[in-house]
């Protein structure tokens, strides 16, 4: 889902960035807020960061003989609200595009966009709709953020290189039969790690979901379903 | 050492360990399954080349040109792929710090992690790890003193 250094035209570019940078500016206040109000979930916090920043760095080859990587942006999400995960995907972007030249300085709001804002969001509103069943719940969360996010990316450069036949759409299909066929066996997989995940975080961190409301919020709703 | 159900659980098989080796099964089947079917459906054909590169080139070969370069750019795919180890590393280290803390002394600090603990199922390693934060150890050494001080006197 990294759009290349230099690639959007200027303007999109500069719209893109825009766009994101209230998102990170309000995911940043969110953080600060959450390190002095609730200290004790540092360590969580600290781990969502941490598992988005390994889980992008994992190339894996896929059913369309390309390879391409999850984003574990819908775990945070989950934790933590999406608001946060855009900041913290603004880090893992940033360390890509200045030193591993992947992804780029001029391309880092749209990427921001879609792994940080659209993923995040689209991976919390299916939390939220099936948190009555966790395991399903996070399982859909980390699914639908992944392929949110190669989504967005397929719109993005669908939108700055429309086909000259075709327009949008016609770019559109080719560009997300690029990136969202090679997404989906990753996703699939991505959302059996946000199982593990969650069956890891449920026996060695309950007291801090308790404190963020995850479970109360889950148990809540299967009552509320009952 | 009373109260150790940690310990009595070790290389038990357990209805939660086994849901775990299937999932973990299952996800390097996902994973290895996509790569082997694409193997077998597009023989040498598939380079596994990564769809963000295929994409540039795709934007590239019609026309479109790159207006800005990375301002560091890795010198070889060597280079580049230790780059990725790197932050894979960081991120792994950062997580397995964040478990090992959580499982050993409790994501929570100090009195808060035993009140919120109904259970206080940790026993006596996990809360001997949990005092190494400031505030515990003070209040329960002198009650622990006086225990035994009293109960010398006692006898």
């Amino acid at each position: 889902m990294h759009i290349a250094e230099g690639v959007l035209p200027p303007l999109q570019a500069l719209g893109w960035g825009l766009a994101s940078a209230g998102f990170v500016v309000h995911g940043a206040r969110r953080v600060m807020v959450l390190i002095r109000e609730q200290p004790e979930t540092r360590l969580l916090l600290g781990a969502a960061g941490a598992f988005t920043f390994v889980l992008s760095a994992i190339k894996l080859p896929s059913v369309t003989g390309s390879s391409s990587h999850p984003t574990g942006t819908g775990l945070g999400a989950v934790l933590f609200r999406p608001p946060v995960m855009a900041f913290l995907c603004t880090i893992v972007l940033l360390f890509q595009a200045l030193l591993l030249a992947h992804g780029g300085i001029t391309t880092l709001g749209a990427n921001v966009f879609s792994m940080g804002v659209v993923g995040p969001w689209v991976g919390y509103g299916a939390w939220r709709l099936l948190r009555r069943h966790p395991l399903i719940a996070i399982f859909a969360a980390m699914t639908l953020a992944d392929l949110a996010t190669y989504i967005t990316t397929s719109a993005q450069l669908a939108l700055a290189f429309p086909d000259p036949g075709s327009g949008f759409v016609g770019a559109l299909v080719k560009f997300l039969s690029v990136f969202a066929l090679t997404q989906i066996p990753l996703a699939i997989a991505e959302g059996i790690l946000g199982v593990l995940m969650w069956r890891v975080l449920t026996s060695v961190a309950s007291p801090e979901l308790n404190r963020l409301g995850l479970l109360r919020e889950a148990r809540s709703d299967a009552a509320a379903g009952r | 050492m009373t109260g150790t159900p940690g310990r009595r659980l070790r290389g038990q098989v357990t209805r939660a360990r086994v849901v775990n080796a299937v999932l973990i099964l299952a996800l390097v089947l996902v994973v290895a399954g996509s790569a082997l079917i694409a193997r077998h459906t597009q023989g040498e054909q598939a380079s596994f080349a990564g769809t963000d590169s295929i994409a540039t080139d795709l934007i590239a070969s019609q026309g479109h040109t790159s207006w800005f370069d990375p301002l560091l750019r890795p010198g070889s795919s060597e280079v580049e792929s230790g780059l990725f180890a790197l932050q894979a590393a960081l991120g792994a280290g950062v997580l397995g710090y964040c478990w090992v803390a959580c499982t050993v002394g409790g994501c929570v600090s100090g009195a808060q992690a035993r009140a919120s603990r109904p259970g206080a199922k940790s026993g006596a390693m996990t809360s001997a790890w949990t005092t190494r934060r400031p505030r515990p150890i003070p209040r329960r050494a002198p009650t622990r003193c006086r225990d035994s001080r009293t109960s010398i006197r006692r006898a």
